[in-house]
């Protein structure tokens, strides 16, 4: 009579870390993009707050669709890519265009679409929002900043992008940069779509510097930092191969994102240590 | 990428090399999951300078080559054809301003001591290490030529270390066993899985009614070999680093195409004063299905005597340049951060092997 039970605990104990390890491998997380819009050429009005949809029957069909079955408490009504169904069923050559995965991006649920359309859409990305920020090493003195914006129509060449840049909060001078306009996605898109770079020079090692971006028509970017190569001795990550923009958010188990912002979550990273049996990480 | 991300911030690295296949499909869904892709690396590569090398994706999904050079830098394929093209603009006032400035402003390509003027492939020096990342997708001459350049350009004694990193591996346990395979489908222009080593080994393919014959693994490997390794040998470049297959392999030190002999022709299985290049592959940074089992064995037999340890599970490599006797690699699994594979090379004596 005592086997039993035990046996019992063994397998709801094998069956539960069979689940826990099953959405752990989901590897996406949820991904909000509160920049990004419904389009309005396939939707009526707006997109829904992701936890009052119009049905039970939908409420459920789309809460399955986030990592935690829920939205995140901060989801308003905003496109995301949620997290339990982004890059689901995707593989190399394959992989279908299904909205709620999120192939193509993130996405809403539009209360009342056009004629011929799914409440659940695509979103379409916002103009003049500097996004992809990122620094790329140049030399041991120099980095690289670029970033991408879309606007309705290619801007005058007189523009250029700017970045407000120091190594003090409080004391950030202008750098002028480059765009250039990307014609492949700017066809493909129907507007204009620019990459822009801007080069930070002479940079002290190991100093920490500060610094916004924004191109010639676009907002400002969020305050960033980052911190100058220490040459001296020199240490770096190496690595190939991350993949899908989706599921490459395995690499990515702790946080995800709301715009500019990070937000970690303790519940992705209970199931990671109790999988890893590991605490120290 | 979050402990990378983290390292970063706490100064256990400065930087990231990233070795190609950033990820699937950039320019699918009209270029929207590239978008995402790089929104999502926003967060660590805001704050962390990275180097990015181009891989099998960024030339084969749909775009060729675009998405990356764009990325990178901005020289396009398909985007300098027009006369009239306005693309490229500088703050710049004149044709000599114009061009200084793209040349200072754009990246690794412009920088190094030898500019390549590409981001396909280019030379950076980093103090007492200088990186060279090519693009193994097409070995051409002027890349060859480029190389040997900036290979010989780097005074060892104020740059003792040079490690050479593209998106292929040369040596790995997995190609040797599969020397007979279709290259078609290693090289990533058939479909690959994500769970496995990435890359079916499949039979080489039937002739076309055309004449084209599928080449072999062993072929093309032979073909990249011939070109690649007397460089490596010329310049004694102290590491490869690759990715493409999606796993962890190390080699000893590497001579004539296996481990490097001593003057009795007994095999040196140290890192201590390496006589050739040692080869690594690090290509499971978070492909799709990574799981969390790290598995860590010895790929050492008779038939590989140049292979070391061969690992599964998303990892990332760290290299720390100690001083310029003396580097550092650490294999880090990238669920708990723990490193485990470790190993110190010394190097007394930096120059042609």
């Amino acid at each position: 009579m005592d086997k039993a039970p035990t046996h019992l605990r063994t397998i709801l104990q094998f069956t539960t870390i069979s689940f826990w390890l099953y959405v752990a491998h989901a590897d996406v997380y949820d991904y909000l993009m509160p920049t990004w819009k419904i389009n309005e050429e396939t939707c009526l009005d707006t997109c829904m707050e992701w936890e009052k949809l119009p049905t039970e029957q939908e409420q459920k069909r789309i809460d399955s669709t986030w990592y935690n079955g829920k939205a995140p408490s901060n989801a308003n009504n905003y496109c995301a890519m949620p997290g339990g169904s982004a890059g689901k069923f995707e593989c190399d050559g394959c992989t279908k265009d299904v909205v709620t995965n999120s192939y193509a991006g993130p996405w809403c649920y539009c209360k009342t679409p056009k004629n011929g359309h799914n409440h659940t859409q695509y979103c379409v990305p916002p103009i003049n929002v500097p996004e992809q920020i990122n620094l790329q090493v140049a030399d041991v003195h120099s980095v690289v900043a670029s970033f991408v914006t879309r606007e309705a129509t290619v801007p005058s060449n007189k523009g250029v992008p700017i970045a407000y840049f120091g190594d003090s909060k409080t004391n950030l001078h202008k750098v002028p940069g480059i765009t250039h306009h990307y014609k492949h996605l700017s066809s493909a898109e129907g507007m204009s779509y620019s990459l822009h770079f801007i080069k930070f020079g002479n940079l002290t090692k190991g100093k920490t510097y500060f610094y916004k971006v924004q191109s010639a028509t676009s907002q400002l970017s969020e305050l960033l930092s980052f911190r100058a190569i220490d040459y001296d001795q020199p240490k770096f990550g190496i690595y190939g191969d991350s993949k899908s923009p989706l599921l490459f958010f395995f690499l990515l188990p702790f946080l995800y994102t709301s715009g500019s912002n990070i937000y970690f979550s303790g519940y992705y990273c209970t199931l990671l240590f109790a999988y890893s049996g590991s605490l120290e990480a | 990428m979050q402990n990378l991300k983290t390292d970063c911030e706490n100064g256990v690295i400065d930087f990231i090399v990233h070795m190609g296949d950033h990820a699937y499909d950039l320019a699918g869904a009209g270029d929207k999951r590239g978008d995402a892709y790089m929104n999502v690396f926003q967060p660590t590569l805001s704050t962390c300078p990275w180097i990015p090398i181009i891989g099998n994706h960024e030339v084969n999904d749909g775009d060729h080559y675009q998405r990356y050079l764009n990325m990178t830098w901005g020289e396009t394929l398909g985007d300098s054809d027009d006369e009239d093209d306005t693309s490229i603009r500088s703050t710049a006032d004149s044709a000599l301003g114009e061009f200084l400035t793209k040349a200072t402003l754009f990246g690794l390509g412009f920088h190094s001591s030898v500019p390549s003027n590409t981001s396909r492939y280019f030379g950076v020096t980093i103090g007492s290490i200088h990186i060279a990342g090519l693009d193994l997708n097409n070995l051409d001459k002027g890349q060859l030529a480029w190389l040997d350049d900036d290979l010989a350009s780097i005074d060892r004694k104020v740059t003792p270390w040079i490690l050479v990193s593209s998106h292929f591996p040369m040596y790995h346990p997995l190609l040797q066993s599969n020397l007979n395979a279709s290259s078609t489908f290693y090289l990533g222009d058939g479909h690959e899985k994500f769970t496995t080593s990435g890359h079916d080994f499949i039979p080489l393919m039937q002739c076309q009614n055309d004449g084209i014959c599928d080449e072999s693994v062993g072929m093309w490997l032979n073909s990249i070999q011939s070109k690649l390794l007397p460089l490596l040998k010329k310049h004694g470049v102290d590491l490869y680093d690759a990715g493409h297959v999606h796993d962890y392999a190390s080699t000893y030190p590497m001579c004539h195409g296996d481990v490097c002999k001593d003057e009795s022709g007994k095999d040196i299985k140290s890192f201590n004063e390496p006589k050739g290049t040692i080869h690594i592959t690090e290509g499971n940074g978070g492909v799709p299905g990574v799981n969390g089992t790290n598995t860590l064995k010895s790929c050492n037999s008779k038939k590989k005597e140049w292979c070391r340890l061969h690992g599964t599970g998303g990892n990332h490599g760290r290299i720390i340049v100690l001083n310029s006797t003396h580097l550092k690699y650490q294999h880090v699994e990238n669920p708990t951060g723990k490193v485990t594979d470790d190993f110190v090379v010394q190097q007394s004596n930096h120059g042609p092997f």
